[in-house]
């Protein structure tokens, strides 16, 4: 008994830290400009795409396409902002759903008729191996390299927002924009930094997700819901938000999928009800602040 | 044009949606009915788009109206047109959940709840199989399903009702509060409407016009299973064809559906079956429609009219 | 008083040339000219929703015009984004304060500090300003958004102060502070004067505003009605006609001729003569 209860937490608390990884560009994203970029997802899967072409080609290994996967995918982001939403920035918020949204639908096929819907993963040693404790506790190497990963992205984040100028700057944006721009903060290219960072975070974690799941050009959308159910349980601008809430719906799937009768199957459906269930009882989350008449 | 006129155009069109698919071939009947179901939920979509609020869960609808019609048409028999009425009453009742769950949420977290619950929607589908048929799909009896000529004027019927019902909603007082909803909901109150019950309204006929295109898909092929019924490509084809043909107006919908059908129909013709590109082109149709044609084609066509009537003013030696 | 030597001769600071602006399509500023020489403080008056607000936010940039020119050191800035504005030398410690709330007093003086020419005199800066308002030196660590309302004023001049302004613009900083914290906030924007920064303020309090400013527009529904020395201001029926009362200028009573026109502008029947 104890020994499921630690395996559950085991398997909880690593899960936490690829949920942190998913949600977090998004968060910081959202955070300073308060538009949802519905594409977030298929960034992802570029990301892990190209970890995987990296591995299967030149045999790098994705730890190491990491870096320059996060480089492209910023260049990536910014460039895809510059030429959509940075036009429409004034628009009401149906036009940037609606082109996030389409953004989605064009990099998730053109992913498709590129590389097809077959699945492709990467396949580093540590991707199989596991350590086992007392005969009974299992740990996947995979998932602890992802949650220390996750630890440092958060850590790196939390302290470019806290000591450097542009991170200051960042988090003024996203307090009152205003305000910022009586600062002298050029908000629109803020909006720009922000997007370029948020996609290299979200095709970093592509590089992770290359050899936790398998690579489908379709990966991207699961990804991108349980992203915002996350910022949404968490709250949508705060990055200690995002953290908590990553490892609250870790916990609740994990829980679901060992001690409920089919559990996995629910588990899928858990991010849904609890999205549900925070926005009835607090949708500004956790620890946001952002909410009603948005 | 005034009242009488357009009874006459929907008595007229009523007609026809009754008496056109005995003329027509398979193929072209099968384009009918797909035609409306697509103008029945891109009109509900409009409809909430029209208050402000955006809806990318209309999938949601649309298979809690399958799953209510083929459940009932196989535990009780009920007949097709009869099966509209709980698929109605579900779907309305599930556009009140949505409204009552997210308050006086608006925009973005609007949009993510309806997401959240179309999803949760889906997953439950999936995972009670004793009832729906889990992953593996449901049948629908096959002794009571309709002819394809029935089918498909049954169909056609309920797209004219729907673009009546939209058409006389224009006209009508609400349409002043729709607007103010649309700009913020205080402003709703000064023009004396509760918004919370306005709002109500609004996603409880949304829902209930789009849960009934669900249950014509699901007569209509037969068979479902929760990753068709509850398929996102629903809720896209929902959204592109207002934005196509003109959001917020009462022809848009059906004019945006129409192309969006034939753009469906000529991908399909040149591309065959080839994974990906229909949806590439939704895509790029959405992107470019937010960036260039906002108003979509009735307010290009708005513009090219403004454009002619001006010249012909200049020419006259008007102002 | 020192009356500005220069304003006929020298290029004055500020020059706003019969601007329009509003939000959205609706016009709250029609054809307000007014001008600010160096060094001087130049106040504007007016009561409630005359277009004060809307005129500091056409001038720092906020809002676009929507006719007229505003010229700054002789430059036409008129299509000069905010942000750019600032970091010339125009700075704005905005209506409502608007602070940033969940950072440190000292992360909110850091980021009036953001445009670069301020960036290399941030230490100058803060020190400048923790002596104009030792208070803030006391609470660097607190969160800004916890502060009373009359730190927060402070904290919105000093902020304004940090990003090196030649030109510094007050929106009403006597908005919702006591009468003492009003003469205390005063005399810090006394001292700012006298350091030779020029000075644009907004203020309803007009007693106020009169004993720092060397001229004054007044603005009633969007535009200017009146211009003068203070002196002439405050003595002005025209100013006391564009308020309801004038107890402020006067100290408290209030006479007869007064209670009438309040009176009328309060919709008595009998309207004042």
């Amino acid at each position: 008994m104890v020994g499921l209860l630690l395996q559950i937490l085991a398997d909880a608390l690593l899960l936490g830290g690829v949920y942190t990884l998913m949600a977090i560009g998004l968060s910081l994203a959202f955070g300073v400009t308060r538009i949802i970029n519905f594409a977030h997802g298929d960034v992802v899967m570029y990301g892990a795409y190209g970890a995987f072409f990296a591995f299967a080609g030149l045999n790098i290994d994705p730890l190491l396409s990491l870096p320059m996967v996060a480089i492209l995918g910023g260049i990536g982001g910014y460039l895809l902002f510059k030429m959509t939403l940075d036009r429409i920035l004034n628009d009401i918020s149906i036009n940037q759903v609606l082109l996030t949204f389409g953004l989605g639908l064009v990099l998730q096929n053109v992913a498709v008729i590129l590389w097809t819907g077959d699945e492709r993963s990467t396949t580093p040693s540590y991707a199989f191996d596991s350590w086992l404790f007392s005969d009974d506790i299992v740990i996947a190497k995979g998932r602890v390299i992802a949650f220390v990963i996750a630890v440092l992205f958060v850590i790196m984040l939390l302290a470019w927002l806290r000591w450097s100028e542009l991170g200051r700057a960042t988090r003024a944006v996203s307090q009152n924009q205003a305000a910022a721009s009586l600062m002298g903060i050029n908000v629109r290219a803020m909006y720009g930094l922000s997007f370029a960072l948020s996609s290299a975070f979200g095709a970093a974690t592509g590089a992770i997700m290359s050899f936790l799941l398998p690579i489908t050009p379709f990966m991207g959308f699961p990804i991108m819901v349980k992203a915002f159910a996350i910022i949404i349980l968490g709250g949508m601008d705060s990055v200690i938000g995002t953290v908590l809430g990553a490892f609250f719906l870790a916990i609740a799937e994990t829980a679901i999928a060992y001690l409920v009768p089919q559990g996995i199957g629910w588990a899928e459906g858990v991010a849904f009800f609890l999205m549900v269930l925070m926005l009835i009882a607090r949708p500004a989350g956790i620890l946001g602040t952002a909410g009603r008449d948005a | 044009m005034n009242s009488t006129r357009a009874w006459m155009v929907i008595a007229a069109a009523f007609l026809v949606a009754l008496v056109l698919p005995h003329f027509l071939p398979p193929g072209l009947s099968e384009l009918a009915t797909r035609l409306s179901t697509l103008i029945l939920v891109a009109v509900s979509w409009n409809m909430m788009a029209n208050a402000g609020l955006i809806s990318l869960g209309h999938s949601g609808f649309w298979g809690l109206g399958a799953y209510t019609a083929a459940l009932l048409a196989n535990a009780v028999h009920m007949p097709f047109w009869l099966t509209i009425v709980p698929a109605m009453i579900l779907g309305g009742g599930f556009g009140v959940l949505l409204a009552y769950i997210t308050g006086r949420l608006r925009g973005l977290f609007f949009a993510i709840s309806t997401l959240a619950m179309a999803e949760a929607l889906r997953v439950i589908a999936l995972m009670v199989p004793k009832l729906t048929g889990g992953a593996e799909g449901l049948f629908v009896f096959d002794e009571i399903r309709p002819g394809r000529e029935t089918m498909t004027s049954f169909a056609l019927c309920l797209a004219v009702a729907t673009v009546a019902i939209s058409y006389f909603l224009s006209k009508s007082r609400f349409q002043y509060a729709l607007r103010a909803m649309r700009d913020s909901e205080s402003a709703v109150q000064m023009l004396g409407v509760n918004p919370a019950r306005f709002r109500m309204g609004v996603t409880a006929l949304s829902g209930a016009i789009a849960s009934c295109a669900g249950v014509i898909s699901a007569w209509y092929t037969g068979y479902l299973d929760p990753g068709a019924a509850f398929d996102m490509k629903i809720t896209i084809s929902a959204q592109i064809a207002p934005l196509f043909g003109g959001l917020y107006t009462v022809s848009g919908p059906v004019i945006g559906a129409a192309a969006i059908m034939t753009l469906s129909e000529l991908t399909r013709i040149y591309f065959g079956y080839s994974a990906g590109v229909g949806l590439l082109v939704y895509g790029v149709i959405l992107v470019f429609g937010v960036l260039f044609m906002p108003s979509g084609v009735v307010g290009l066509y708005g513009r090219w009219r403004n454009r002619s009537k001006r010249r012909g003013a200049l020419a006259e030696g008007r102002p | 008083m020192n009356t500005p030597m220069s304003a006929a001769t020298s290029t004055p600071m500020l020059e706003i040339d019969g601007i329009r602006a509003g939000y959205k399509d609706a016009v709250a500023i029609d054809g307000v000219s007014l001008r600010v020489a160096q060094g001087e403080v130049v106040c504007l008056l007016g009561a409630n929703g005359a277009g004060k607000t809307t005129t500091m936010r056409a001038v720092t940039g906020l809002i676009p015009l929507m006719k007229g020119t505003i010229r700054y050191q002789g430059e036409d800035i008129s299509n000069m984004p905010a942000h750019d504005r600032v970091t010339a030398g125009i700075c704005l410690s905005p209506e409502g304060r608007q602070i940033f709330p969940d950072l440190t007093v000292m992360e909110n003086l850091v980021l009036g500090s953001f445009n670069p020419r301020a960036r290399a005199l941030r230490k100058e800066g803060l020190e400048r300003v923790f002596t104009l308002f030792p208070r803030l030196l006391e609470r660097t660590t607190q969160a800004a958004g916890s502060m009373s309302g009359g730190e927060q004023q402070m904290l919105a001049i000093a902020r304004a102060l940090m990003g090196q302004p030649k030109l510094l613009a007050l929106d009403e900083p006597s908005l919702g502070l006591s009468p003492k914290m009003v003469t205390a906030v005063f005399e810090s924007i006394r001292a700012i004067a006298s350091s030779g920064i020029t000075i644009l303020l907004v203020e309803q309090n007009t007693r106020a505003a009169l004993t720092i400013a060397q001229r004054g527009y007044v603005l009633s529904t969007g535009q200017v009605v009146h211009q003068g020395t203070a002196e002439d201001l405050a003595q002005s029926e025209m100013v006391q006609k564009a308020f309801i009362g004038s107890a402020h200028l006067h100290g408290g009573r209030r006479s007869r001729r007064d209670r009438r026109l309040a009176a009328a502008a309060n919709g008595a029947p009998h309207a004042a003569g």
